[in-house]
């Protein structure tokens, strides 16, 4: 450190001086003389100072583990905020087992999560995925990527053993589990006078970290999902430092891509050539491909051309390609995704959610 | 009393970065953040010295505390609006982010010299590179929390910094 940064941590908001401050100043009112001896402590002391030095070690080190002496399981001392839409809020204690959950908005509450205390943060976090998935918050075979941003707050600065647990058990998660590795999952840390903040204006505290990023002109906030449905931003956001993203395994993005050309041919669009692709495709290949079969299935149905070019138009979005029975497959596709925008919008504020989503079945 | 001063310690030690983040955050006055956090501790020290009950959580305690104290210091201060409505703010504007390089070249002068020089400097910009340097808050925070573009933020730090070499330079 050098001596310019020195003289700030020296003079401003020094620790050990406003202690000093403050003894003085309890000394001066006659406060210090008030506590009373503590016994027990003495007697710890000289015990202490008897023990051999293992034990001296071993005391110490659980002195130093536990930064408050009433510390126990009970006590919460990080908060994770899970933002899909739905949001939730959950406490955990010092080994990252959830102690409370909290619905932060209407979607959240019509969640059941009350057989989830006591779990691990990370199997919370992915059970409630499920039930946003299964509740339709989420559709795992649309073709569109899904967000859930990770707000972990600590309670005590520093804290880092409690952090990297934390990391440590949504890493093994993520890898070990088909549901996680089907959203995009963005960690970030925040600290609590930024969670305080965020309360004051009854923004979940993960898309408050991203204020400015997430903030329409108007002042209301986007989903996570719209926010990062925009190009660049997840690539913007990867470069923060307090800031993890893991994306989408490309399994599961072959999986969903898959899906979707079962459901193009059940529309009677031929799928041979793009399924010839697919095979051997890279990532940006595969992404390439899905916006294609996005296009083929968005495009809109002209009455007595069903069946012109099909298989032909690469991202033409007026191709006119698709069978006559792909009105039914599309009205499939516009229900399941208007729940979903809809959802998003409701707590989102805006109709540009829900929209963006509606667009896709109609 | 179930408390000791040794537990008053402990707890301080574990709570000031929190508490003392939250509060400069809050006021974004170095002096006036201070001041409200010695008011909230030693309000805090008195509270374990009579009370005969164990406390939950105290960093919540101490949290709850600090927004009382703040509910009177704002009601004697106009209260700012912390939201940011500059247009012009890009969260991934690349202007580096880093003035090591700049700050080492007056790292040859005392802490205490150095120190001197920063006290003479005016608000909010003292407070400022208090945000900066002491807290270590980046750039868009600090920018969030004066209310002010961010290029405005770096403008004042670096305009600071540069006083301050013309100073030691002489």
């Amino acid at each position: 450190m050098n001596n310019f940064k020195k003289s700030f941590n020296e003079n401003s908001f020094n620790e050990d001086k406003i202690l000093s401050m403050l003894y003085k100043r309890a000394e001066k009112d006659g406060l210090r003389s008030q506590w009373a001896k503590d016994p027990k402590e003495s007697k710890m002391k000289k015990t202490i100072i008897g023990v051999i030095g293992l034990v001296t070690v071993l005391v110490l080190g659980l002195v130093l583990t536990n930064q408050f002496p009433l510390m126990n399981d009970n006590v919460v001392m990080a908060s994770i905020s899970v933002d899909i839409n739905p949001s939730f809020e959950l406490d955990v204690n010092k080994n990252g087992i959830v102690l409370s959950i909290d619905a932060l908005n209407e979607d959240a509450q019509s969640l059941d999560t009350s057989d989830l205390i006591g779990l691990d943060s990370a199997k919370v976090i992915e059970r409630i995925i499920q039930l946003a998935t299964e509740a339709g918050f989420i559709d795992p075979f649309d073709l569109e990527d899904d967000y859930v941003v990770v707000t972990t707050v600590m309670s005590n600065e520093g804290n880092d053993n409690l952090l990297d647990t934390l990391n440590l058990q949504l890493q093994e998660r993520i890898q070990n589990s088909s549901i996680l590795q089907g959203v995009n999952v963005i960690e970030i840390k925040a600290d609590i006078a930024q969670k305080m903040e965020a309360e004051g204006k009854n923004v979940p505290v993960g898309l408050y970290i991203l204020h400015g990023m997430v903030t329409n002109p108007d002042g209301t906030i986007l989903s996570a999902k719209e926010f990062f449905s925009k190009q660049g931003n997840l690539d913007a956001l990867k470069l923060q430092n307090n800031v993890r993203v893991h994306t989408v395994s490309e399994q599961k993005i072959r999986e969903r891509i898959e899906l979707a050309l079962n459901k193009m041919e059940g529309n009677g669009i031929d799928s041979t050539e793009l399924r010839t692709r697919l095979q051997n495709a890279s990532l940006e290949d595969m992404l390439r491909i899905q916006s294609e079969v996005q296009n083929k299935l968005n495009a809109p149905v002209e009455p007595g051309n069903e069946n012109a070019n099909q298989g032909e138009d690469k991202g033409n979005t007026d191709s006119g390609n698709q069978g006559s029975s792909s009105d039914q497959g599309n009205t499939d596709g516009g229900t399941n995704t208007g729940n979903q925008g809809g959802s998003d919008s409701g707590n989102q504020g805006g109709s540009d959610g829900s929209g963006s989503k509606q667009g896709k079945g109609s | 009393m179930i408390y000791t001063e040794k537990d008053f310690e402990i707890i301080y030690h574990a709570t000031f970065p929190i508490l003392s983040r939250f509060i400069f955050s809050k006021t974004q006055n170095e002096a006036d953040g201070q001041d409200l956090l010695q008011e909230v501790y030693y309000a805090f020290y008195k509270h374990l010295l009579k009370t005969t009950e164990k406390l939950e959580s105290p960093q919540a305690y101490l949290i709850k505390m600090a927004e009382n104290q703040l509910s009177s210091y704002y009601s004697k201060k106009a209260k700012k609006d912390v939201l940011l409505v500059d247009n012009s703010f890009n969260i991934f504007e690349s202007i580096p982010d880093d003035f090591e390089l700049e700050t080492e070249l007056i790292d040859r002068i005392s802490v205490d010299l150095i120190w001197k020089e920063i006290e003479k400097i005016k608000e909010p910009d003292k407070s400022i590179l208090v945000a900066r340097f002491r807290f270590d808050m980046r750039y868009p925070e600090i920018a969030l929390l004066f209310n002010l573009p961010e290029t405005t933020i770096k403008t004042k730090v670096y305009t600071a910094i540069n006083n301050l070499r013309k100073i030691f330079n002489k």
